[in-house]
C-alpha cells in the first residue's frame, strides 16, 4: 500500500485552473479520472471536457470521474451506517509521482468553504476531521456504485453481514439488488437475514425473486421504523 | 457472480391480487403532490377565475393539469431512478452553489406558502364559527405530531385519507347546478382577452397548480418510498390520477363560482369570500362544503409543504431524510419540518405581521423559481449519466419542451 504524503490538495482547487495537477500549463481541468483498483485510488487521466458531457472519454469498469461520480454525490458511510453527501475530494501526490485520492470529506465544513467565492476565502483549509477514505464509503452515484462493485478490493466486498445489511437498507432498491447479485451467495444470504422483513421484501422485488404484487396496503400500516436493521435480526 | 439468493418468507408468499394491488401500493407521491396543489392559494385562484371570468378560462386549468402530469411524472422518474431528491440531484449535477441558491429560495418561499396554508385553516375555522388561533395551533401540533410519530406508510395513509375532503368541492359544484355545456366549451375551446386581469389570472392558475415545492416534494417522496424503476409505469398512473383529480377539484371550484358568483356579479378576493358568498346563492350546504374543503385542503398542504422543505434541506446536506427514521437518526429532517411549521403558524398568529405582503413575496419567489427548475428538470431528463436507459424518449421530451414553453408563455403574459 502506498501512503500519500501531505499536503493534500482539494479537488475543487484544481478544477478550472489553467494548469494540470502536475503544475504544467494546459487547458482547464474539468474532471479527473481515478481507478478504484489501486489503493489509494490513483488519478489516471485529466479530463478537459466536462465529465457530464454526453460522450465523455471511455472509462474502464473500475474508473470513476471524481467530479461527476464522487463530488457532491451521495455516499454510504460504512462506519456511521448512513448516507451522506461528499463536500470535497482530497488528493495528494505519492512518492512515485502519481496523484492519489486521499479521501472524501463529508459534513458542512467543506460545503460552506465552497460556497464562499474564491477571492474571499482566507486560506485553504486542511482536510476536516470528517475525512473518509474510499474504503470507508460506498459510492451511491450511478457510475461510482458500478465501479466499486467492479473493483474487487473496494469496500462493498469487505463488509461484514451487519454492515452489508445497513448498506442494503440504505441504498435505492435497484442498487441494493446489484450489490446482492455481485456477492457470494452465502454472504448475501447472511446479510439479508439481518434485514427488516419489509426491506428484504422490497429487495426481493428488486431482484425479481418476489411475486409481481406489492405488499397489501393493509399489511403495511404497522408503525415500524425501518431505517436501520435491528442488531439482532428481524423486529417483528 | 452468484446465483440469485432467496429472501425472507414474506417476499416468497404466494401471488395474490392483481396489478391493481401493485398500483394501490405505489399510489401516493402523485396523489399527494397533486392534490396538495389544491391548497387555499389554489382554491382562491380558482374561485377568482370562476367568479370573475365564468367558464371562459377553464381551458387554462386543463392546460395546467397537463403541465402537472408532465413535470410530476418527470420528477418522480428522476427520484426513482437516481435515488436522490431534486435539490440533492441539482447539487450533484450542477454543484453546491446552484443548489444552495435553489434551496434558499425554496425555503423562504415554502415558509410563506405554509403560512398561506395556516391562513387557510384560520379562515376556514372562522367560517365554521371556530376560534382562529386555536384552529391554527391544533393544526400545527397535529400535523407535526403525525410527521414525528408516524411511520412512512402511516403518514401516507392519513394524508391520503385527508384528500377525501376534496369531495366537498365536488358537492359544492354540483349544488350550484352548473351549465355543463358552457363548462365543457370553456374547458375545450381556448379563448381569452389580454386584459391585465386575464393575464394575471392565467399566470396565477398555472403558477398555483405547478408549484416548485410540489416538484421537489414528489421527487423526494418517491425516493423515500423506495420505488423502483419497475414501478415507473404505475407511478405514472399515480401522477396522472393525482393531477387529474387536482384538475377535477379545480374544475368544480371554478364551476361553483362561475355558476353562482359570476352569474350574480359577485366579486371575491379569497376562498373564504367565495364560501361566504356561495351560501346565500347556492345554499348554506354549498357554503359549508366549501369551508370544510378549505380546511382540509389547507391541512393537507400544511403537512406536505414543510415535509417538502425538510426533504430539500436534507437533500442538500446529505442528511437522512426518511419518515421511517427515528428522530435521533434524522434530527435535521424533523427539526426542519418543525421549524417551517412553527414559523408558518407564527406568521399567521402573531399580530401585526404583514401577511398579505408575505404571501405576495411567496408567490413571486415561486414564480421566479419555477422556470429555472423546469429547465433543470428538462435537461436532466435526457442525461444518460443520471438516468441510464431510463432517459425520457424524444416524444416525451418534445411534450416537456412544449409544456415548458406554455408555462413560460403564461409567465411572460404578466409582462405584457
Amino acid at each position: 500500500m502506498t501512503t500519500p504524503p501531505a499536503p493534500p490538495t482539494r479537488l475543487t482547487a484544481l478544477l478550472g485552473a489553467g494548469e494540470g495537477p502536475d503544475g504544467s500549463a494546459r487547458a482547464e481541468t474539468a474532471d479527473l479520472v481515478a481507478d478504484l483498483v489501486e489503493d489509494p485510488p490513483a488519478v489516471t487521466r485529466v479530463l478537459h471536457e466536462d465529465g457530464w458531457d454526453p460522450a465523455p472519454a471511455q472509462l474502464a469498469a473500475t474508473e470513476v470521474c471524481l467530479v461527476r461520480d464522487v463530488l457532491d454525490a451521495p455516499v454510504y458511510d460504512v462506519g456511521a451506517g448512513r448516507t451522506v453527501r461528499v463536500g470535497e475530494v482530497w488528493l495528494a501526490r505519492a512518492p512515485d509521482g502519481t496523484l492519489r485520492v486521499v479521501g472524501v470529506e463529508i459534513g458542512p465544513g467543506s460545503t460552506w468553504h465552497r460556497l464562499v467565492p474564491r477571492r474571499h476565502r482566507r486560506r485553504t483549509p486542511a482536510p476536516g476531521a470528517r475525512l473518509l477514505s474510499l474504503h470507508e464509503v460506498h459510492l451511491s452515484s450511478r457510475h461510482g456504485h458500478a465501479a466499486q462493485l467492479a473493483a474487487a478490493g473496494s469496500v462493498v466486498h469487505r463488509l461484514d453481514e451487519h454492515q452489508l445489511a445497513g448498506l442494503l437498507t440504505s441504498l435505492p432498491v435497484e442498487m441494493a439488488a446489484e450489490v446482492v447479485r455481485g456477492l457470494p451467495r452465502e454472504r448475501a444470504e447472511a446479510a439479508i437475514r439481518h434485514l427488516h422483513p419489509r426491506v428484504s421484501a422490497r429487495l426481493a422485488r428488486g431482484l425479481g425473486t418476489a411475486p409481481d404484487e406489492g405488499p397489501r396496503r393493509s399489511r403495511r400500516t404497522a408503525g415500524w421504523r425501518l431505517d436501520r436493521p435491528h442488531p439482532h435480526g428481524h423486529r417483528s | 457472480m452468484t446465483t440469485p439468493v432467496s429472501v425472507s418468507r414474506e417476499s416468497a408468499r404466494p401471488r395474490r391480487g392483481s396489478r391493481w394491488v401493485v398500483l394501490l401500493a405505489v399510489l401516493g407521491p402523485g396523489m399527494l403532490a397533486g392534490l396538495s396543489d389544491d391548497d387555499p392559494a389554489g382554491i382562491t385562484t380558482y374561485s377568482v377565475l370562476g367568479a370573475t371570468h365564468g367558464y371562459q378560462l377553464l381551458w387554462v386549468l386543463l392546460a395546467a393539469t397537463v403541465a402537472l402530469v408532465v413535470f410530476h411524472a418527470l420528477g418522480s422518474r428522476l427520484g426513482v431512478v437516481t435515488g436522490q431528491g431534486l435539490v440533492g440531484l441539482v447539487r450533484h449535477r450542477y454543484g453546491v452553489r446552484v443548489s444552495f441558491a435553489v434551496l434558499c429560495t425554496l425555503v423562504v418561499a415554502n415558509v410563506g406558502t405554509a403560512a398561506a396554508e395556516y391562513a387557510g385553516v384560520a379562515a376556514g375555522a372562522e367560517l365554521l364559527g371556530l376560534g382562529r388561533s386555536g384552529a391554527v395551533l391544533v393544526s400545527a401540533v397535529g400535523v407535526t405530531a403525525l410527521v414525528l410519530l408516524g411511520s412512512f406508510h402511516r403518514v401516507e395513509h392519513l394524508l391520503l385519507a385527508l384528500t377525501a375532503v376534496f369531495l366537498a368541492y365536488v358537492g359544492a359544484g354540483l349544488l350550484a347546478h352548473p351549465d355543463w355545456g358552457a363548462a365543457v366549451r370553456g374547458l375545450l375551446v381556448p379563448t381569452m382577452g389580454f386584459s391585465h386581469a386575464e393575464t394575471v389570472i392565467v399566470a396565477a392558475t398555472v403558477g398555483t397548480t405547478l408549484a416548485p415545492w410540489g416538484l421537489s416534494f414528489i421527487q423526494s417522496y418517491a425516493v423515500d418510498k423506495k420505488l423502483t424503476s419497475r414501478d415507473l409505469r404505475y407511478e405514472f398512473v399515480d401522477v396522472a390520477v393525482g393531477a387529474t383529480l387536482t384538475g377535477v377539484i379545480g374544475f368544480f371550484v371554478v364551476v361553483a363560482s362561475a355558476e353562482t358568483l359570476h352569474a350574480s356579479g359577485v366579486h371575491v378576493r379569497t376562498a373564504a369570500d367565495a364560501a361566504r358568498a356561495l351560501a346565500p346563492v347556492a345554499g348554506h350546504l354549498a357554503g359549508l362544503l366549501f369551508a370544510l374543503g378549505l380546511i382540509g385542503a389547507a391541512l393537507l398542504a400544511a403537512a406536505v409543504v414543510p415535509l417538502s422543505t425538510a426533504y430539500s434541506i436534507c437533500d442538500l446536506t446529505g442528511s437522512v431524510a426518511a419518515l421511517d427514521s427515528s428522530f435521533a437518526d434524522a434530527k435535521l429532517f424533523y427539526l426542519a419540518d418543525i421549524g417551517v411549521t412553527a414559523a408558518a403558524a407564527a406568521l399567521v398568529l402573531v399580530p401585526g405581521v404583514p401577511l398579505i405582503d408575505i404571501l405576495v413575496l411567496t408567490q413571486t419567489l415561486n414564480a421566479v423559481l419555477l422556470l429555472p427548475m423546469l429547465v433543470v428538470l428538462l435537461r436532466m431528463s435526457r442525461d444518460r449519466h443520471l438516468l441510464g436507459e431510463h432517459v425520457v424518449g424524444r416524444a416525451t421530451y418534445a411534450l416537456q419542451v412544449v409544456t415548458l414553453l406554455g408555462v413560460a408563455g403564461s409567465v411572460a403574459l404578466l409582462l405584457v
